[in-house]
């Protein structure tokens, strides 16, 4: 769906066409479902999308900028208002596990440990970070998308990015030592 | 330093970005190269994560959620639950489908009936739209039409070779009801205009309900009769508030209204 498309049913959907609205949330439900998997957890991803989408309805009428922007910040809230609630640990059980795994090598199950590896990492990052690191990498947002939704400057953003990696770095190969 | 690497860590991602080798963009930044090459490779694996799946339950929560929300605009009012669990599980297949094979299948949805694959699509779609509407007389305006809606699906089931659906015509006396009871604190001559629309509907739903009580079953034909009395009674009724209504010299509020309307058809909650 281009950026035209996205417009055109929105335009729609504030006028109350809900067909409209229904196909805007079908096409960000997957991209909000990744975005709430790495953001918080796996088993809270698909509650929090849902509220995401709740929020979508209760609000579309309002909505005035950017569409993407303003999905991601109800995201952003979602998240945020999820970790304030529960005091949230962010390791999940499967996470606990990737710590028992094998970073490296072509092996399947060696690719899905070492995946299990930066999960585990991510969830261990500031929330700043994990927001960057979000909807940067996991996202594929530019910055200055990021800028819109996060309102944070682009300069900003390319150094919490670089803190982002290095810390990750860091927790990847604490993980790699302890598995030597 | 570490101003000047942030630069060129995010220039390198968006090289690769754009397609260019790992190898060659460090090619580009010697300086740089052997502190950023990691955070690269990290980057590089960042976007190579696996997608979740929506899974059937969760898109099911997600409709029972959406399908939850208050849609009138009284806060003390008590929540409508459209959907049954059965129901949910339904919709939520059915949202799988659409999710993957595309929207179209919302306009399919128009013409189904309860146990159609598409109904709760359809329901699911009233309900959004019925949400989304701001205005309160177009509200009082789709209660109408879907209380039209529910006889019509009522009559095709029947004629598909079904049993008479008791629910629906529930539903039907639920959202006329609903349409005047909306209306209650519009302005007078908007208020007389969509109540006595809603009078019509019940007469026509009378007339309807009496053709269609020749074609069922003559064991069916003892439960459409008192929805079909009911209708007719409303008709009456809601014609007599209209005249009641425009004749009161004195202001009320909506409350006083509401009262007043439910104490000339007592039949109101039936």
């Amino acid at each position: 769906m281009n950026q035209g498309e996205i417009e055109s049913l929105l335009e729609k959907a504030r006028r109350g066409e809900a067909e409209a609205l229904a196909q805007l949330c079908g096409h960000f439900y997957p991209k909000m479902l990744k975005y709430m998997h790495y953001r918080v957890d796996a088993a809270s991803a698909e509650d929090l999308t849902g509220e995401v989408f709740v929020r979508v309805l209760r609000h579309i009428s309002d909505q005035k900028g950017s569409f993407v922007a303003w999905l991601y910040r109800i995201a952003a809230n979602a998240a945020t208002d999820h970790a304030r609630a529960r005091k949230i640990r962010r390791e999940s059980p499967m996470d606990e596990r990737a710590t028992e795994t094998i970073a490296g090598g072509d092996n399947p199950a060696d690719v899905v440990g070492r995946q299990m590896d930066i999960r585990t990492a991510i969830a261990r990052l500031t929330d700043d970070q994990r927001e960057l690191v979000t909807l940067k990498f996991i996202q594929g947002l530019s910055n200055s998308e990021i800028a819109e939704i996060t309102d944070r400057k682009q300069g900003t953003i390319r150094g919490l990015q670089f803190r982002a990696l290095a810390a990750l770095r860091e927790l990847l190969g604490g993980e790699e030592k302890r598995h030597e | 330093m570490s101003n000047k690497l942030e630069d060129i860590l995010d220039d390198c991602i968006e090289q690769t970005r754009l397609g260019k080798a790992l190898e060659d963009v460090l090619r580009e930044c010697p300086e740089a190269a052997e502190q950023i090459r990691p955070l690269l490779a990290i980057a590089n694996e960042l976007e190579q994560l696996p997608e979740p799946s929506p899974s059937v339950t969760g898109i099911m929560r997600t409709m029972a959620k959406l399908s939850l929300q208050e849609t009138r605009p009284q806060p003390k009012r008590r929540k409508i639950v459209f959907f049954s669990r059965s129901f949910l599980i339904r919709a939520a297949a059915v949202l799988l489908v659409v999710m993957l094979g595309g929207w179209t299948t919302v306009t399919a949805s128009s013409q189904a009936l309860p146990g159609d694959l598409l109904y709760p699509i359809k329901l699911f779609t009233e309900r959004a739209k019925f949400f989304l509407t701001i205005n309160q007389e177009e509200k009082v305006e789709l209660r109408i039409v879907f209380s039209a809606e529910r006889l019509k699906e009522a009559v095709k089931k029947y004629e598909r070779g079904q049993k008479l659906d008791r629910k629906l015509l529930q539903e039907m006396l639920k959202e006329a009801r609903l349409s005047v009871e909306t209306s209650v604190d519009l302005p007078e001559s908007t208020r007389s205009l969509l109540v006595a629309r809603a009078a019509y509907l019940s007469e026509f739903q009378k007339e309807t309900l009496g053709r269609f009580k020749n074609r069922v079953k003559p064991e069916e034909q003892e439960v459409l009769t008192p929805y079909m009395n009911m209708c007719g009674r409303r008709a009456a009724w809601m014609r007599q508030m209209v005249d009641e209504d425009s004749g009161t010299a004195e202001p009320q509020t909506p409350r006083n209204r509401m009262r007043r309307w439910r104490d000339m058809c007592p039949m109101w909650r039936e």
